[in-house]
């Protein structure tokens, strides 16, 4: 009598699957247990590890382990839960396939790990073709040749090419081991030798891990002691993850308080599903180990934290101290300088305006000269001594009615000679409005108006520069445009701060402090108003924008 | 990654896509396999049941 496939099905009673995975046919809850919890918690480690560090390349590699193990794990229950041969068959095939991808998986990620690179292409070209026979007679009757429906077993009866994976699994686990030894006879240095052998040993207990469930249940013919070996995936993958976020500079406390909350949020809900009191001991020691083993990790790296960010504090308050001490120095020393060179400016000046008589004009030449450098000189420290007096506060401004455009058009007056001497044309457009303010007009004359302007001009070569008043909203608006060397983006972050120069801005204006526009920040901003640069980058100019609050 | 490992892996990756599709092709939509029953294992089975 010939029966059908489904007929010995029926016979034997098989439980039909439920989403593939649920049914009676699974001979103990155990079976759910030691491969959802690795799948979720190998998904969620790997998916923390990609998305916190995306460009890493054992981050890559780990993801797309994570991602075949995961596959093999759901295909694994798949197997211990359908009825269907043809489906059983299917799945089987998958892990077959999947089983060796790993292990290289896993090559490929110790690699990127150890030395941040691939293997090269004349190894991946071995594993490409190492691959070959599998891929090309996966689906043929010599990786499965047939269903054994014999004692109503569900298995495959597996042919000489569903024995190959494992001639490359211990391949590549030998290379994996060859490879660490190496790189560890190559290093001298101990941190280095310690991150090979943690990067190793935990790559080669994952691979037992892995193996252990086929391995045991092959040689013992008890299928259940071979789970256990899956409980010890999440753990290694785990300790992976760790090890890339240690070498790859990732914030470890997080990625571990992350997945630490996620697997026992799954142990915990998991126990619901579980009936028998047996199953529960189980998971609740799992989960103790667990929580032993991730909970240690985080509260040493929690302690390590801890211990790190006193000492930036500590070093933090030494640091505003030497810090306090360096600006009163600094401040002592513009003093000292700008007395010195006040009576040297007055000295010289008095010689070039023949207050001593008359002297040849050789002599003279050479005082008016030095009268121009010591001036200066005493721009240079009055700078300094500014930018040191706003910072600690120490500045008072007048509050006095003054009309911006009043101070804007003698600054014009005054620079006008200067940009011509230069071949610069000056261009100047006011509206009528309402420029008066109130503040003080001294500091925002010299370190906003002429500041702008002078600025302008050093650092245009050729061309013309724009000067702009207007008013609007309550507020006046004074804007300086030029065609010159333009700013960067990298030095625009810099160009309000104390002492931020462009990058190229001192071979153009070797007397820049770097504190003019620092000080133009702290005047506009005391003021109630605003200022900011714009450019699209070097070469292409630039424009000073300032706002500040109109009288009412 | 060089040109030349990024490219078998690419092929590789497809070599792998079009032998599992051809996989499920042959077992979950055509249902070609063998299979085996030993009916005498078969009945025993059965009463162990």
């Amino acid at each position: 009598m010939t029966r059908t496939v489904q007929e010995y099905i029926e016979m034997c009673q098989w439980d039909t699957a439920r989403f593939f995975i649920f049914s009676d046919n699974v001979f103990a809850q155990l079976i759910y247990y030691s491969h959802l919890l690795p799948l979720a918690a190998i998904l969620l480690f790997a998916i923390f590890v990609f998305i916190n560090n995306r460009k890493s390349l054992p981050a890559r590699w780990l993801f797309a382990t994570s991602i075949l193990l995961s596959a093999w794990l759901l295909s694994d229950l798949v197997l211990w839960a359908h009825e269907k041969p043809s489906v059983i068959l299917f799945f089987w095939s998958l892990m077959i396939l999947a089983e060796p991808m790993i292990y290289a998986g896993i090559l490929y990620f110790v690699y990127a790990l150890v030395d941040n690179k691939y293997p090269s292409s004349r190894a991946t070209l071995f594993i490409f073709l190492l691959f070959l026979p599998l891929i090309a007679l996966l689906p043929t009757t010599l990786t499965l040749t047939g269903y054994n429906l014999s004692n109503c077993w569900r298995e495959p009866i597996e042919g000489p090419m569903a024995f190959y994976p494992y001639v490359l699994g211990g391949m590549f686990t030998v290379w994996v081991f060859l490879f660490g030894v190496k790189r560890y006879l190559d290093k001298k240095d101990p941190g280095e030798r310690q991150k090979i052998v943690l990067i190793i040993g935990a790559t080669m207990l994952l691979l037992l891990s892995f193996t252990l469930g086929n391995t045991v249940g092959s040689l013992l013919v008890d299928w259940s002691i071979g789970q256990y070996g899956l409980f010890g995936i999440p753990v290694f993958i785990a300790l992976l993850s760790y090890l890339v976020v240690r070498f790859q500079a990732l914030n470890i406390k997080l990625v571990g308080a992350q997945a630490l909350m996620a697997t026992l949020w799954i142990l915990i809900i998991s126990v619901l599903f579980v009936r028998t009191i047996e199953s529960i001991r189980i998971i609740i020691a799992i989960t103790g180990i667990l929580l032993l083993v991730l909970g240690i990790a985080l509260v040493r790296s929690v302690k390590r934290e801890i211990t790190q960010r006193e000492l930036i504090q500590k070093q933090e308050q030494e640091l505003e101290v030497v810090n306090k001490q360096q600006e009163n120095l600094l401040h002592f020393i513009s003093h000292e300088i700008k007395g010195y060179l006040t009576k040297s400016e007055a000295g010289f000046a008095a010689i070039a305006e023949g207050d001593y008589g008359a002297i040849p004009e050789q002599l003279k030449t050479m005082a008016s000269s030095a009268l121009s450098d010591v001036r200066k000189g005493v721009d240079t420290v009055m700078d300094i001594l500014s930018a040191s007096d706003l910072k600690k506060g120490t500045v008072s401004f007048k509050k006095d009615e003054f009309d911006f455009r009043v101070a804007v058009k003698a600054i014009i007056a005054e620079q006008t000679p200067t940009a011509q001497a230069k071949g610069l044309q000056l261009d100047v457009q006011m509206t009528d409005g309402k420029y008066r303010m109130r503040g003080d007009e001294d500091k925002i004359r010299e370190h906003v108006i002429r500041n702008l302007i002078d600025n302008a001009i050093r650092y245009t070569p050729t061309g013309s520069i724009g000067v702009e008043l207007s008013d609007g909203d309550g507020k006046i608006h004074f804007s300086v445009k030029d065609n010159g060397v333009g700013i960067t983006p990298e030095d625009m972050k810099n160009l309000f701060t104390e002492g931020g120069h462009g990058k190229d801005s001192i071979k153009i204006n070797v007397h820049s402090t770097g504190y003019g526009l620092f000080i133009a920040k702290q005047v506009v901003t005391a003021h109630g108003g605003k200022i900011w640069a714009e450019s699209e980058g070097e070469g292409k100019g630039a424009r000073f924008v300032v706002e500040l609050p109109a009288s009412a | 990654m060089d040109r030349r490992s990024r490219i078998l892996l690419e092929v590789f990756l497809c070599l792998a896509v079009i032998s599992l599709s051809l996989t499920f092709y042959r077992y979950i939509i055509l249902n070609d396999f063998n299979f085996y029953v030993d009916e005498e294992a078969f009945q025993e089975a059965l009463l162990e049941e």
